[in-house]
């Protein structure tokens, strides 16, 4: 967390001493003289070429969501009158699903509407929306400024989610919804939707029907005409209580591959994978992590094996949805159990129902559920 | 896209493609192989891309992944202490005196997980959430690195080169 002296430190004081982009180096003639090499004999050099065209052709396509498939994966039927209606926003974060799909997620209480609202300092707060599973949390604010700030560069400061278990997220992130101007491209807004992503912590439990979202220092930027910009904050105290009920285990697959994939030569077992529509728990042998580790990174700390990390999904008709960690990540090593455990938000909403491989690194190394 | 479409959007991505790996990998070797790779890498996955629009950004996340690919499998090269640390030594980033401003030498001695939001997007203007994807982690932390990133490199160049 920064203090307000750093902030309101002026950035902009090393405007003007430079233009960035023109004191790094021009592009040596020896490496332009490769590229054009490469783009010459791209086909011959062309790995699937090699192989005869035998690499794995992967389909990919943003999430599109299949009548027949909505029926299997959501069995109850709901009056849509009932129900609340999705937020744009949130919709858009998660890909568009369709409308019964939405109304089936209310039902499961996977989203909840949220109304409470509270202004200070010219500025409004209001939560409109939450959706949750067993590992992750997304809440939805709508933001009102009395001038416009509002860019994508924007955003708060001094936030803090309040729970009964101070130790119930291990990961948050925040953040203007892309639909907010780019910084100093673009006029600013006034109004703006702003995202607060939070993974659970995996082991405990969940015990949270409510939590208090305090936030504390707004800050926004100004832009001249040359340089990076600078830092201005609003101090406040925005504080909203967020109902949660109960979270559903109702939409998440569980399987037990123990198939094994290669890291670094080295076989490591993929012992449970858990596939929620916004979520994805994967749980490593921790024996054969570590022996990748010990053997292959010995004089290495902090180890990411990007061979084990979430690239998309393969569906039942073949084709694959490019999802990684957009929602954020987090891993544990869980001793007891000896695994590896990775906590996957994802980036959109899949069809668990649906799913018939993860895909892993970014070989999309294929490790199939059923 | 057709193989010339692809070069050419290759080569108008060239410069933002040595900067990116300059600012990963340090010297012009391995750039050129983390280059290379990465131009092939694209070319074979083409037909994963959704939209033409987004190639750039989809390319700088494939050449972003053959940077730490690189690193990883030449890691004798340069310590990864000093390679998290910053640390770049002005002889191993091979760039020649007249080119070596202290600008560039301050953010190539960034920490990495301060440089590369930094170059990423003040030198190459990837938006806070352009960057968050490629480097998968949240917008909140692309700001947070960015603002550190500015305030360490203000402090350094005031400091060491007197820049008012």
């Amino acid at each position: 967390m920064h203090n307000q002296d750093k902030w309101t430190m002026e950035i902009g004081e090393i405007d003007g001493m430079m233009q960035i982009e023109k004191e790094f180096p021009i592009v040596p003639e020896k490496i332009h003289g490769m590229v054009l090499e490469t783009l010459e004999n791209l086909e011959k050099e062309n790995p699937s070429m090699k192989k005869g065209g035998n690499t794995m052709k992967i389909k990919k396509r943003r999430v599109i969501w299949a009548a027949a498939a909505l029926a299997a994966m959501f069995g109850t039927t709901v009056a849509a009158a009932e129900l609340f209606t999705w937020n744009e926003q949130a919709a858009d974060y998660f890909n568009d699903p369709p409308k019964e799909v939405q109304n089936e997620m209310v039902a499961q209480g996977v989203v909840m509407e949220q109304n409470d609202s509270v202004t200070d300092q010219g500025i409004t707060v209001t939560v409109k929306q939450t959706v949750q599973d067993d590992n992750r949390l997304y809440i939805l604010l709508d933001v009102q400024c009395e001038e416009a700030l509002i860019d994508d560069n924007s955003g708060f400061d001094k936030w803090n989610v309040i729970t009964k278990d101070p130790e119930a997220f291990n990961n948050m992130g925040a953040s203007f919804a892309e639909s907010a101007p780019r910084g100093k491209m673009e006029e600013k807004n006034s109004r703006g939707y702003y995202e607060i992503t939070g993974l659970k912590t995996y082991g405990r439990e969940w015990n949270e029907d409510s939590i208090t979202l305090d936030l504390g220092q707004f800050f926004y930027y100004t832009y001249e005409e040359e340089g990076l910009g600078t830092s201005h904050v609003i101090d406040g105290n925005w504080k909203l209580e967020i109902p949660l009920g109960e979270q559903t285990q109702a939409l998440t697959k569980v399987y037990e591959p123990n198939s094994q994939v290669m890291v670094s030569g080295m076989p490591v077992t993929v012992k449970r994978v858990e596939v929620s529509p916004i979520s994805t728990v994967i749980a490593y042998d921790l024996n054969d992590v570590q022996n990748v580790i010990d053997t292959a990174y010995a004089d290495e700390e902090d180890v990411f094996l990007y061979e084990l990390q979430l690239s998309g999904f393969r569906y039942d008709d073949g084709e694959t949805v490019e999802s990684g960690a957009g929602g954020g990540m987090s891993s544990f090593w869980d001793r007891e159990a000896g695994e590896d455990v990775y906590k996957i938000g994802l980036a959109g909403m899949i069809e668990p129902d649906r799913v018939t491989a993860i895909l892993l690194g970014n070989d999309m190394t294929v490790v199939e559920l059923q | 896209m057709d193989k010339e479409k692809f070069s050419a959007e290759v080569l108008s991505a060239e410069k933002s493609m040595y900067h990116i790996a300059k600012s990963i990998v340090g010297n012009d070797e391995d750039c050129a192989d983390a280059m290379q790779n990465a131009i092939l890498s694209a070319y074979t996955k083409l037909y994963t891309l959704k939209n033409e629009a987004y190639f750039k950004t989809w390319l700088t996340k494939i050449l972003i992944n053959q940077c730490y690919q690189l690193l990883r499998e030449r890691k004798a090269t340069v310590s990864y202490e000093d390679y998290m640390d910053g640390q770049f030594p002005c002889e191993y980033l091979q760039i020649e005196d007249e080119q070596c401003s202290d600008v560039f030498l301050e953010v190539m001695n960034l920490k990495e997980k301060y440089r590369i939001p930094f170059v990423l997007h003040y030198v190459e203007g990837y938006s806070i959430k352009e960057i968050a994807e490629m480097l998968e982690i949240s917008r909140q932390n692309v700001k947070v690195r960015l603002y550190r990133s500015r305030d360490l490199l203000k402090d350094k160049l005031k400091g060491e080169y007197g820049y008012a």
